[in-house]
Parts: structure tokens; sequence; C-alpha cells
């Protein structure tokens, strides 16, 4: 009996043994899949956030550009002594560092981000305003409508910010890329590419097609609509996108204007703004861009920036009066202008010569 | 240590695999009693001595509470003891700078222990480790559910052998609890906290959408968190008690709360409003009211110290004593209207007075609280835009599909258990559906946003 | 006083209170089998039930009682005393 016993007990030992072990194996199972994907993102590390690199201006895919400069920033400050900054959306390829400094003789550089907010922006300007010895003597904001209306940090792979600047937890930043990986939108595509590293339609937004997008210390961008332009002549302004929106959206319509944009919140980020800047005793200068279709920023939203800025530093563009500003060749689309017009509008604002007078 | 924090997740994997090593039953109870304190000392060193000095307070009150039953003296012990506990929690509410992570929940597990004993309903626990482990057990320890001794202790007192049902099960539950806490609750948190942390700035349509989603947000966070805890209860073999059964189908207040954090409407309906209404029971209904309104008000008050918590419990409590005063009429209603037409209208009309009550709870400040009220119907105050709370337009959508599916979820798992319905089904299909939710957890669940709400309390 | 006259009784105070024209109640009869006896419903209930039989029961009895038979049984023992 006893020996039985024995053998029944052992046997339950065993089995128990077995199913413990199975459970075990099961649960690597299931991680498999998820381990092999972070395993390979972690390595590729195609946002370029995990680690620090030595070049953010050639990547596989669009980037998140905030943070892409930011990190650029960081990697050149030591050795390029940044102390102006060029501030805004992605509006801001007009303006080269070479050209602003041809009035301003710094060293400067263009910290800009996707589809920029206010208070991105400032979270930026105050993550600077917290580095060591990080002078801010040039600054240069290029404001639009769409800047002024976000009242928000924008979150999402595109526009979070590093922690250092957002303040969100490193988990958190993290995770909202890994996130961004693992989603098939981007993955799916994302690993076609790498596989036939061939371009296609389907992987627009995502994969970069065209190599290097900004270049120098600076950060200057490299527009590939400058390339087309530079091929195709007068050509550019009548094909697809311009051709697609026709000639009536874009027949100027002075006097049009935005409906109010900045409240409350606007306000308070645009004084915290002007607060750094005194601190630093910076020279602040405001460019509020022109669009295509000569829509001008509300009269009162204009009125409080010069207030907050004073008026000489604030220059409203979007309702120049010199016509010349709003010729189509000087736009690659509804919003975004070239070097050309850059050029011209910097020159007009150091040199106090007014586009709209 | 939060349980979806990388210092939780390593703990609970050295705990499982050293806990299953061996099917002993000191063995076992040497590694959870382990786990737990590591787990209080983790937070501050503090935290764990007031919770062990409170657990040995217990038992020798419940072992003296035993020795002296019957007699003149046990009347004055177990007052004693009471006001110990209480005064206590109370110091540490108000006067001391550190306040106890998961004291409010485990006095209250102290005091129905003695309550029992002194009713005669329970005898003590012999066993010193015993007793401490009921106290300390780290997946209830933060916030609950508040345990009863017998449910519990028994428990404890036998060996826990591996079993493959039960502990994929609790695995789970553990999934269904980290989808509402990651993909309900964290998603809406920060914006939520951005409405009511400057009311001022928040115009009259945000008001009014932070207030009516508040209640499910609070409800995937608890609720969420308490998936989790049963589910790490059932991987270790414990069974620990449910604490909300689907409120928001409540017809009734009084309904609400028999479904909303149940292990602690429970404890105050069984130690305080039944205790207090059998007093007053010649009162006829003016008894009940007024046990109801101390009760409530008590609920309010156990949440924190302020006029507000107070005034959350005692609007419940009027709300109660109208519908307890109403039951005639509704009745009547129910009778002479279509089941389809009175039952979403009783439902909507408790959500709304929950969501409304809710407001005393959530925000601190007694003129941000009036603020919201003259506000609330303001409407828009520039664009339509505003309604999106800052919200991106796809987190929105993501999280209007977490919530009806959780919804969905709920009613279904109310006629029959879906995750046991999970395990019959055929290998293939049930690891896609793992897939699916780990992915679907991955993808639009919101990390790193760690805040707990019931934590505080 | 019978164990059957005192459930007749009794199901006569559980209509009156739950508001109810007829209810079926058996002695493992207990508050989640019948719709309406809840904490609130439960103390009425007794009050009326010490009234109507002329008992007073303790705190301690009343917390005792899980169902309706032991109710019943609380009853008839204080009733033939």
């Amino acid at each position: 009996m006893e020996t039985k016993d024995n053998k029944v007990n052992i046997g339950n030992k065993t089995s128990m043994r077995s199913m413990i072990s199975k459970f075990y194996l099961k649960c690597v199972l299931i991680a498999i899949p998820f381990l092999l994907l972070i395993a390979y993102y972690v390595n590729k590390d195609p946002f370029l956030v995990i680690r620090p690199h030595n070049d953010y201006d050639h990547s596989t895919i669009c980037l998140d550009e905030g943070a892409a400069s930011w990190y650029k920033y960081k990697l050149y400050r030591r050795s390029q002594h940044y102390d102006s900054f060029i501030m805004g959306t992605s509006c801001t390829m007009a303006y080269r560092c070479e050209d602003w400094n041809k009035y301003i003789h710094a060293h400067p550089y263009r910290l800009f981000g996707n589809a920029e907010g206010l208070v991105d922006l400032y979270m930026k300007l105050d993550a600077l305003d917290k580095q060591p010895n990080q002078p801010i003597k040039n600054l240069l904001l290029i404001f639009e409508q769409s800047l002024l209306s976000k009242n928000y940090m924008q979150s999402g792979p595109c526009y979070l910010m590093p922690p250092d600047v957002s303040h969100v937890s490193w988990l958190y930043y993290q995770m909202t890329f890994l996130q961004d990986f693992l989603d098939p939108l981007f993955l799916v595509p994302y690993l076609k590419f790498e596989l036939t590293n061939r371009y296609e339609h389907s992987m627009k937004g995502i994969i970069n097609p065209y190599g290097r997008s900004h270049f120098g210390y600076g950060n200057d961008a490299i527009y590939p609509n400058e390339i087309q332009i530079r091929k195709m002549g007068e050509r550019y302004w009548q094909g697809g996108y311009w051709y697609k929106f026709g000639k009536r959206r874009f027949v100027a319509t002075p006097g049009k204007e935005f409906s109010r944009t900045i409240f409350k919140v606007q306000q308070y980020y645009l004084r915290r703004i002007k607060e750094i800047c005194d601190k630093h005793h910076t020279n602040i200068k405001i460019v509020i861009a022109p669009i295509l279709e000569r829509r001008k920023l509300n009269t009162k939203d204009v009125a409080i920036i010069r207030k907050v800025f004073g008026n000489d530093n604030v220059f409203d563009f979007s309702n120049s009066t010199d016509l010349s500003v709003f010729d189509k060749h000087n736009f690659y689309d509804g919003v975004h202008y070239r070097t050309v017009l850059g050029r011209k509008i910097i020159d007009a604002v150091y040199n106090k010569k007014y586009l709209m007078k | 240590m939060e349980f979806l924090s990388l210092p939780y997740i390593i703990l609970i994997i050295f705990a499982f695999v050293l806990y299953y090593a061996k099917a002993n039953y000191h063995w076992q109870r040497a590694v959870l009693l382990l786990s737990s304190v590591i787990f209080i000392g983790y937070y501050h060193l503090m935290y764990l001595c007031v919770a062990v000095g409170i657990a040995l307070f217990t038992y020798y009150a419940g072992r003296l509470l035993y020795l002296k039953r019957g007699t003149k003296s046990s009347p004055y012990i177990l007052a004693g003891s009471i006001v110990a506990l209480a005064g206590g929690w109370l110091a540490a509410r108000y006067w001391s700078p550190l306040f106890p992570l998961g004291i409010s929940f485990y006095t209250f597990q102290a005091l129905s222990y003695l309550i029992e004993i002194y009713w005669e309903e329970e005898d003590p626990e012999p066993d010193l480790l015993n007793f401490t482990l009921y106290m300390l057990l780290f997946m209830k320890f933060l916030s609950g559910p508040i345990e009863r001794g017998y449910d519990l202790l028994p428990q404890l007192k036998k060996a826990h052998p591996f079993c493959y049902e039960n502990i994929t099960y609790g695995m789970k539950s553990l999934v269904v609890g980290a989808f509402m806490k990651l993909v309900i609750a964290d998603r809406i948190a920060p914006f939520l906290n951005a409405v009511f942390g400057a009311v001022h700035g928040a115009s009259g349509i945000q008001l009014l959408e932070s207030t009516l989603l508040y209640p499910i947000q609070l409800y995937a966070d608890f609720a969420g968190y308490t998936n989790m805890a049963i589910g790490f209860g059932i991987m270790f073999g414990f069974k620990l008690s449910p604490n909300f059964n689907r409120p928001f189908v409540s017809i009734t207040t009084g309904e609400l709360w028999r479904r909303w954090h149940m292990s602690l409407s429970f404890w105050v309906r069984d130690y305080v409003f039944v205790p207090l209404s059998a007093e007053t029971r010649r009162w006829k209904s003016w008894g009940i009211y007024f046990s109801l309104l101390v009760t409530f008000t008590a609920i309010g008050v156990w949440h924190g110290a302020g006029w507000n918590y107070a005034i959350y419990g005692l609007i419940q409590g009027l709300i109660i004593i109208y519908e307890t005063a109403a039951a005639k009429q509704r009745d009547w209603l129910q009778n002479h209207m279509l089941k389809q037409i009175y039952k979403p209208l009783f439902i909507i009309r408790t959500y709304l007075l929950f969501a409304f009550s809710l407001l005393f709870f959530r925000i601190e400040k007694m003129s941000d609280i009036c603020y919201v009220y003259q506000h609330v119907f303001d409407g828009v105050n520039t664009s339509l835009k505003e309604t999106n709370l800052g919200m991106p337009d796809f987190n929105w959508i993501a999280f209007g599909i977490a919530v009806v599916l959780m919804f969905v979820f709920e009613y279904f798992n109310s006629k029959r258990d879906l995750l046991k319905l999970v395990t019959r089904q055929k290998v293939w299909f049930r690891w896609a559906i793992y897939y699916v939710m780990i992915m679907l957890i991955f993808l639009f669940g919101a990390f790193g946003v760690e805040d707990f709400i019931y934590i505080q309390f | 006083m019978n164990k059957q006259q005192i459930m007749s009784d009794l199901n006569t105070i559980f209509c009156q209170v739950l508001n109810k024209t007829s209810l079926e109640l058996s002695e493992e009869t207990s508050a989640k089998d019948v719709d309406g006896w809840n904490s609130l419903t439960n103390m009425q209930i007794i009050s009326d039930a010490e009234k109507h039989f002329n008992i007073r029961f303790k705190l301690r009895e009343i917390i005792k009682m899980k169902n309706v038979g032991e109710l019943c049984d609380a009853i008839q023992s204080k009733v033939s005393i």
C-alpha cells in the first residue's frame, strides 16, 4: 500500500512539474513575437529616439522633426556654440541660417517642429533657457494662424518632444514611439520598405524617399520641391498641386481675415516667451507669415502680439501691401514658401524696410 | 509600486515562480509575506511599520475580545480598539506629513475583523503570521478590495497547488483590467485633469463634457485596478471580493451603491447602517433616513479631509432618502410605463445625478465646484473644436470604441462568464484573441501616465 | 403560534413593506431572491414584524438572521416564551 501511494504521489508531482513547465513555455511562446519585434525596433531605432545618433539628417522615415532638431542641437551645441534660433513650423524652411547670419553675426540654428504650436514653441524655448550656459541672443519666430491656434502641447509620434523639453516621463515618451512602430499602419509599410528598399506611393508620409531632409550645422531645410522647380521651371506652377486646386482658390482675397485666434491661454504663453527673452536680453523678431491666399491674421490678434513684443519687433507679412510677396512663384503650395521670399523677409525685417507700407 | 510598473512586474514574476516552486503551505505563506513586505516597504519604510503595527494591535485586540467574551468589559474593549484604530487613521489623515498608503483600506479590514469577533460571528485567528498576511497581502493592500476575515483567512490557511486553469483565468482577468485602466482611464485622464485642474480656463461645453465623462474615467480606473487585483489573486490561488457589478445599469442611486465600490459600501452597510438603523427603527422611516445620512456622510469623509467629500456623501444620502420616500410613485411609473422607456430613462437619470454629485468628489476647492455648476451650461466659447479637450481625434475614436467595447463585454459577461468561454475555444482562436488583446493594449493604451485615483484614499 | 401562521403573517408584512401584491416566501428565501428586499427595507420589515408579534430583537439577533426561516425561528422562540 505504502509503495503504491508513494508512486501516485510521485506521479502527481511529475505531472505538476510538467504542467508548470508547460505554462512557462507557453508564456515565453506568447511573448516571442513581441520580443522579436521590440528587439528589432530597439536595434533599428527608426525614430532616432532611443540612443543618441551621429546623423539626424538622413532618415529612412518621416521623423518627428521637433525631436530630431532638438537632438541635433544637443549633438552640436558644444562645438557650434549656438546662440540664435529660428523657431516655428515647417514654414521656417524658407529661412536659411546663412542668410540670417548676414544681419546678426552669430551662431544660428533652426529649431523647428512639425506643425508646431505655440505651446510647443514655448516649451522648447523654456528648455533652451534651462540648458547650462545657453545664451539666446537672437530669436526669429515665424508665426502663423495654425501655430497660434494651438493652445496645448501636442503629443503623438509626430510632435512629442523629448522628456527634457516636454517633461513627460521617459516611459511615456518611449512608449509613444514604440506604439507607433507596432501600429500596422506604420509597421507594414516600414517592413516592406526595409525588405524591398523600394519606395511606393502607399508609403507616403511614413517613408522619406528623398534621403537628406536638412543639412549643415544650422539645420537648414532641403525641400524636394525646390529640385522639382529647378527641373520643371514654370511648369511646376501649372501641374500637380496647383492644377488640382485651380486658379479660383488662390485668387487674392485682400482684407479677408482669420477669426480671432489668440485667447487667454495663448496670451499667457506669449507673455512667458517674452519673459525668457527679457531674461536673456534677446533681440527678438516675430514674422507673421504670408499665405498665398492673402488671408491675414486677425487685426486684434496682431495687436495683442504687438502689445506683448513691441511694435518694432513684429512684422505682419500676412497683411503685406507689397503684392509681389504673394506672387505664386514664391510658393511651393498654399502655405510653404521658398527661400527667395525668406531672404526678402529677413532683409525687410532687419533693414526695417517694411514690405507692407 | 504600481501594478503596471517595472518594479512590480519583476516582483510578481519572482513571487510567482517561487510560490509555485513548492506547493507547501509554510513555503507559500513565507513567499507571500516576503513579497508583501517588499511591496509595502518599497514605498516607504514608515508605511510598513504602520501597517505591521496595526496588524499586531488588531491581532491582540481580537484575542482579548475573544477571552473577555460575554463579560461586561467586552463592549469597552471593542470601543477602545475602534477609537484607537479610527484615531490612528484620523491622525494619519489630518496631521501626519506622510499619509500611509492603503491605511484607509486595512483599517477598515481591521475594524470589521474586531466587530465580527465581538458579535460572536467569528473567532479570532490563532496564528499571528496568517493574520499579518490577511492584513498585508500585497495584491489588495493599496486599494482593496476590503476583505472580510471569514472570506480571506480560510484561504490563507492551506497550500495552493499549481492550477493551470485558474492561473490562466487570472491572467485573462488581468488583461481585462489592464485594458480598462490603460486604454480608457489613462487615455482620457490628462485631458480631464487639465479641465478640472483649471476650471476657469475651460468653456461651458468642456465643463459639461468632463463632468459627464468623469464617472467613466473613475470607473475604468478603479474597476480596472480591481480586475487586476482579482486577477493577481487568482494567479496565487485566492478569490478576492468583487468591487463592481456594472454600476451604470442601476435604476436608482440606491442600487448604484450596491454595485459601486461594493467592498466599501457593504462594509458601511454592515457596520454602520445596519446597527444604526436597528437602534433607530422605532422612529420608523425617520430612523432609516437618519442612518442613511450618517452612513453616506461617513463614506464621503472616508475619502478625504475636505468639506467637499462630506458634501459628496451627504448628496448621495439625500438622493437615496428621496428615492426611498418616492418608492411607491416609482413603482407606479414602472407599472404604467413601457419597460423600454422606463429603464433607460431611470438609468440616465441615475447616471446624471451621480456624475454631477461626483464633482464634489473630483474638485477639492468649493469655489471651483460652484464655478462649474454656474458655467456648465454656458455652451461653446469659441468653436465646436474645443469639445476635443485637446485630445487628438484619433484618440477620441479609440477611446469611444474602447468604452463601448467595455460595456458590451460587461453586458455579455453578466449573462455568462466570457473568460471561461474563451478557454473552451480552439487553440488557434484562443491565441488569436490573446494576441489581438495584447496588441490593442499595446497600441491604444496610454503608458507612463502614472496616477491611480484610488491610491490617495 | 405555529410556524405556518408566522410565515403567512410575515408574508403579509413583506408584501406591505415591499409594495407587492403577492410573494412566494419559503424558509430558504433570502434577500437576494426577493426584488426590493435590501438593507433599506429589511429594517422596516423587522420593525413591522416586532410590532405585529409584540416582541423585541437585539441587534445581534437581527444580524444573525440570514433568511426567512431564521427570522421565523427567532420570532417563534420569542412569541412562545
